[in-house]
């Protein structure tokens, strides 16, 4: 032991190493309880999020233009399956708004303020994306002046990809539904089983960084392709969100309960623009 | 210009780091196969091994560890590490090492080799991620390829920016 004191290389060495650990297990914690970051951080994300928006401006130039040459050669395709949806598109909106007026007048009758169902949008785009691999942290421009608040559902590309897990003043952070983190907010779901009864559960990650449908009594009555849908419970997120479709049913690593593997829904690839809702009913 | 000289090594470094999360939210292919975009690293590695006798230069990778930790992660720990420790193990290598591209090359390799260890454990130890070792392991191989095609690419510029404005070194004293 008066070795270990004596020998100022390793003494430093193992002071860096408590330093950092410490550091880290702070400051993890202080994230997932503070509603929002220290002054000084803010300040600092704000103007790290400027210049992001500057050199992102001829990065994006040329993945767009990359990805314009994938459209033109897809085109044709992808016009024949738009003409498809259009002509459905019509009669869905029609009856969209009838239900719209029905429920807002039923609401009316039975004097129901704001339910699980009702939210807002505000659009943002994604600006960075966590260079590295195990984070699966986006960076969004909007921050509190647009009303993001934290433990906000995101959406993109149709299906819930993600949730708000900091925000600052112009800028927020949004962890994706993929991650594997131990101390992660999950998503309460539900899905109409083939027998027409409603199934609750929680999204989670299972090893290999698949979506899983966990905690369901009975999950074998649920069918491939049955949409997984937020549940609007544990008071987070709205009600109706889609988060994907059921992909297959197996059994898990113990071989004892089934594990219902989850095709997201969202675009969790490339997601460019994302919509942060906002639900109206308080937590 | 004198003044701003003295800084263009953190200012291409600062931009390095910026442009770290933009080519990852281009290119998700990278995160596809699990690749880490440290161009940032790539930097301050050869910086480090060509200017071997800067001290500023590991706390220049403390301030951008910080930054890219309050940026990127939301807490501190990660690149606040990686970082400094990078330039101090490169400056340290450069006393052994012969200055030739294919060693300063392998020494890049080898630092982000040892950088992704340290990240996936650490975020493993503060349970930021379950995935097995396996999957790390099978992520590594993808990881120093892309290290050694972003080293190779980037080198003749961190090496031009190391020797013509060395950080916060005064001209006069050349």
């Amino acid at each position: 032991m008066k070795k270990f004191f004596q020998n100022k290389k390793l003494l430093t060495a193992f002071v860096i190493l408590v330093i950092v650990l410490g550091l880290l297990t702070i400051s993890v914690r202080l994230r997932t309880q503070k509603k929002t970051p220290s002054i000084v951080q803010r300040i600092g994300n704000g103007t790290v999020a400027v210049v992001a928006r500057v050199v992102d401006w001829p990065v994006k130039t040329i993945a767009k233009g990359v990805d314009s040459v994938e459209d033109i050669l897809q085109t044709e395709t992808e016009n024949d399956h738009l003409k498809q949806q259009l002509e459905a598109l019509a009669q869905t909106k029609a009856r969209n708004n009838t239900l719209e007026q029905e429920n807002h007048q039923l609401k009316q009758a039975l004097h129901l303020k704001e339910t699980l169902t009702d939210y807002s949008l505000v659009t943002g785009s994604v600006i960075s994306r966590s260079p590295d691999t195990w984070s699966d942290i986006l960076v969004i421009d909007q921050g509190s002046n647009a009303g993001i608040k934290k433990n906000m559902a995101v959406m993109s590309g149709g299906g819930v990809i993600g949730r708000v897990i900091e925000v600052d003043t112009t800028t927020s952070k949004v962890e994706l539904i993929t991650t594997t983190a131990k101390a992660v907010d999950r998503f309460a779901v539900e899905a109409d089983s083939s027998k027409g009864k409603r199934v609750h559960g929680i999204i989670s990650v299972t090893g290999n960084g698949t979506l899983a449908f966990t905690q369901v009594i009975d999950s074998a009555k649920l069918k491939k392709g049955t949409k997984v849908y937020t549940s609007g419970m544990g008071g987070r997120s709205p009600k109706g969100l889609l988060i994907g479709m059921v992909a297959k049913t197996t059994k898990d690593s113990f071989g004892l309960s089934n594990l219902v593997e989850i095709k997201p829904a969202g675009n969790l690839n490339d997601p460019s623009v994302v919509t942060v809702i906002k639900r109206k009913v308080s937590d | 210009m004198r003044y701003l000289k003295r800084w263009t090594v953190a200012i291409a470094l600062f931009l390095a780091l910026i442009l770290d999360g933009s080519i990852s939210h281009f290119v998700p292919l990278l995160q596809d196969w699990g690749v880490n975009c440290w161009l940032t690293l790539i930097g301050l590695t050869l910086v480090g091994l060509e200017d071997e006798h800067n001290h500023q230069l590991i706390w220049l990778g403390l301030v951008l560890g910080l930054i890219a930790d309050a940026y990127y992660l939301g807490i501190f720990g990660i690149y606040t590490f990686i970082f400094p420790m990078a330039v101090f193990g490169a400056q340290q290598l450069s006393r052994f090492l012969p200055v030739s591209f294919w060693f300063r090359w392998g020494t890049c390799i080898i630092i982000y080799a040892v950088a992704t260890l340290y990240h996936f454990l650490a975020f493993y130890l503060v349970g930021l991620t379950q995935v097995s070792f396996r999957i790390w392991q099978s992520s590594l191989m993808p990881n120093l390829i892309w290290a050694a095609l972003l080293s190779a690419i980037s080198y003749p510029l961190w090496l031009y920016l190391a020797t013509k404005f060395p950080f916060l070194v005064r001209e006069e004293t050349y």
